[in-house]
């Protein structure tokens, strides 16, 4: 989920598949296009990964849907409640959705792009507070305030996280862990 | 050893032996001296060469790029503490009293933790020069921000980095595959560069004018206003010290 | 060695620790006299037993440790000073009280080292904890207003900017990117194709 070459998660994310229709015939590499014969024709259906994509589409070789995890059915339970929804779930475990859907968002045009990125922030901002809850929860000073809210919910919603927010959660942990041994180490000498 | 200036009337143990003093005293703190609330008080911070070395080291630590190196400053500090080694050692040869005990020990306390925050410094730039070394060999505006050794370690550094990645890998691929330098269509390069758009804390250390966010919109920083923002929003009120990284 | 790589999203809470025991100036009540003392941070004494004095933390600390000295604990250290600062803290949802910079760290060190030196130190322990959830409590509803591009964040400490770092800058970061515009390929290979981008898809 950031614009670096050596990002493992850009590479995650741009192994998603785009379902496809073909706007032109592909005589012997249907192959490449993930296809079991390698003559393909005008309609064909073909799922493209998004590495690939842009390009494709860009020079108008296919037509291509909504993936199923940015559907308006995935939007209206966002909705509805963002926390509620396992973004784990849609896009298989370990995939990105947030980076999965900014590379779908990148090859739509400008008007349902805005409206797709708009349900990808104000899904994360939704739902990063109760990350950053959880996460020092697990790895800070037991608080009287924090995970508790979440009652059992919690362990549903850390299950439903994508990889971008499970990234997010490794690192609050690890500052809340370094906190906690910090107020607990001591450098008193025994006299 | 006598590059140091002996102040009259302190040394630091009663005539019976003579440190040089360190550098001139310290001038009255910065931007803290106007106090104008209790808070403020409360905030009061040193402002001699150890807290020159602290801000720099901080600085290096949370900026995202790589920042001038304080030549000047890390001289000054190194020679001071060679003078503090030597005498330290004439002092124990020529045996001390008790008073002089207490005295080194607090001495070699401050030399283990200065010469820990220089060391820390050196290894923070090091990373840096390391990660970013194939981005600031091509751009010389970047090398004018090294020290001379840190020029040479960055130049083996990639030449090393690049046969090793030849000889092992690179070599044995397709000749279409063999760049070091790819660009990706969308732009992203394999040369990586710091991201100057990352997010970094700031304190202000006086009323700042409007900032200009990248939306167009302006932001108006107060003293004493801590921020999370794009470094490269604020990268001139950082280099012109009206606001620290924290 | 250059730095491990974990050390540059954060500086740990013992570095941080080092730089506010380097920074901070507080009182001490020598058990012993001593000359004149000069030191790269500045010159300290002469000492004299039972006179109160200032010198750095680290210096306090040192001679703490070899039962030298006592430490005067600072004003804002204290039963009154905290549970004012609780009150204010609970009274004015929008802001954080204003508590020294490095707060967290200076208390860490008296409570652990000179907790002797500190009148009722387990009731200050206490406040500074319920302090500490207070302030979480905000910074959380704080979090709500974050944006890709800026959050005030005035009042926090340095512990307690430092705990939110890799997470706030990540999140930031992330936020960045999904607001951003499309990353379009600069440019084809082969554009002989492109000849109908307005058709809408």
């Amino acid at each position: 989920m950031d614009a670096d070459y050596w990002s493992f998660e850009s590479c995650l994310a741009e192994q998603a598949r785009l379902p496809c229709t073909l706007k032109l015939d592909v005589e012997g590499h249907g192959h490449l296009l993930g296809a079991n014969e390698s003559d393909l024709h005008v309609g064909a259906k073909v799922s493209i990964p998004m590495w690939l994509a842009p390009t494709l589409i860009l020079n108008d070789w296919l037509d291509f849907n909504i993936p199923p995890p940015f559907m308006q059915r995935v939007k209206r339970a966002l909705n509805a409640n963002a926390r509620s929804v396992r973004l784990s779930t849609l896009v298989g475990n370990g995939g990105e959705w947030y980076g999965f859907g900014k590379l779908v968002a990148d090859v739509l045009e400008e008007s349902q792009a805005k409206e797709l990125q708009a349900v990808l922030l104000t899904t994360f901002k939704e739902r990063f507070v109760d990350l950053m809850d959880q996460a020092q929860h697990f790895g800070g000073i037991p608080s009287s305030a924090g995970a508790d809210s979440m009652g059992d919910t919690g362990a549903d919603f850390r299950e439903g996280l994508e990889m971008t927010e499970r990234e997010l959660f490794l690192l609050a942990q690890e500052s809340a862990k370094a906190v906690r041994l910090w107020y607990e180490s001591t450098d008193r000498k025994e006299h | 050893m006598s590059d140091w200036p002996t102040l009259p009337g302190g040394s630091w143990s009663n005539g019976h032996s003579h440190l040089p003093s360190p550098s001139p005293e310290p001038a009255a703190a910065d931007a803290d001296a106007d106090a104008d609330a209790d808070e403020l008080a409360l905030d009061a911070e040193r402002a001699d060469a150890v807290t020159l070395l602290v801000r720099a080291w901080t600085g290096e630590r949370c900026a995202p790029d790589v920042r001038a190196f304080e030549g000047e400053l890390v001289g000054r500090i190194m020679g001071y503490l060679d003078a503090q080694a030597k005498l330290i050692g004439v002092l124990k040869v020529d045996g001390a009293s008790e008073e002089d005990h207490e005295k080194i020990g607090l001495v070699q306390m401050e030399m283990d933790r200065v010469g820990w925050l220089l060391r820390s410094y050196i290894a923070t730039r090091q990373e840096k020069l390391i990660r970013y070394a194939p981005y600031i060999n091509a751009t010389p505006a970047m090398q004018t921000r090294l020290s001379v050794a840190e020029q040479t370690l960055v130049e083996s550094y990639q030449q090393i980095f690049e046969e090793s990645l030849i000889r092992d890998v690179v070599g044995n691929l397709p000749e279409e595959l063999q760049a070091l330098d790819e660009v990706l269509p969308d732009g992203r390069s394999m040369v990586s560069q710091p991201d100057l758009d990352k997010a970094v804390f700031i304190r202000a250390k006086q009323d700042c004018g409007p900032v200009l966010m990248p939306d167009g919109s302006s932001l108006e920083i107060k003293k004493r206003g801590i921020h999370l923002i794009s470094y490269r929003v604020v990268e001139q009120l950082v280099l012109r010290g009206e606001v620290e990284l924290t | 060695m250059a730095l491990p790589a974990n050390l540059m999203r954060s500086p740990l809470p013992a570095e941080l620790e080092f730089i506010a025991l380097q920074q901070t100036d507080i009182l001490i009540r020598p058990h012993f006299s001593m000359g004149k003392i000069r030191l790269l941070s500045g010159s300290y004494g002469p000492f004299r037993a039972t006179a109160n004095i200032e010198v750095p933390l680290w210096v306090g600390k040192y001679m703490k440790q070899q039962g030298k000295c006592s430490l005067i604990p600072p004003v804002w250290l204290s039963v009154e000073w905290l549970e004012e600062k609780l009150r204010q803290e609970i009274s004015r949802p929008e802001e954080f009280a204003p508590l020294p910079f490095r707060f967290a760290e200076i208390a860490k060190v008296f409570l652990d080292i000179a907790a002797d030196d500190v009148p009722s130190p387990e009731r200050v322990r206490s406040l500074l904890k319920d302090l500490r959830e207070v302030r979480q409590a905000k910074t959380r509803k704080g979090l709500a207003l974050l944006d890709e591009m800026e959050l005030r964040m005035t009042g926090l400490g340095s512990m307690e900017i430092n705990e939110l770092r890799p997470f706030l800058t990540r999140a930031m970061g992330v936020m960045r990117v999904l607001a951003s515009e499309p990353e379009v390929p600069a440019s084809t290979a082969d554009n002989t194709f492109v000849t109908s981008m307005d058709d809408g898809w």
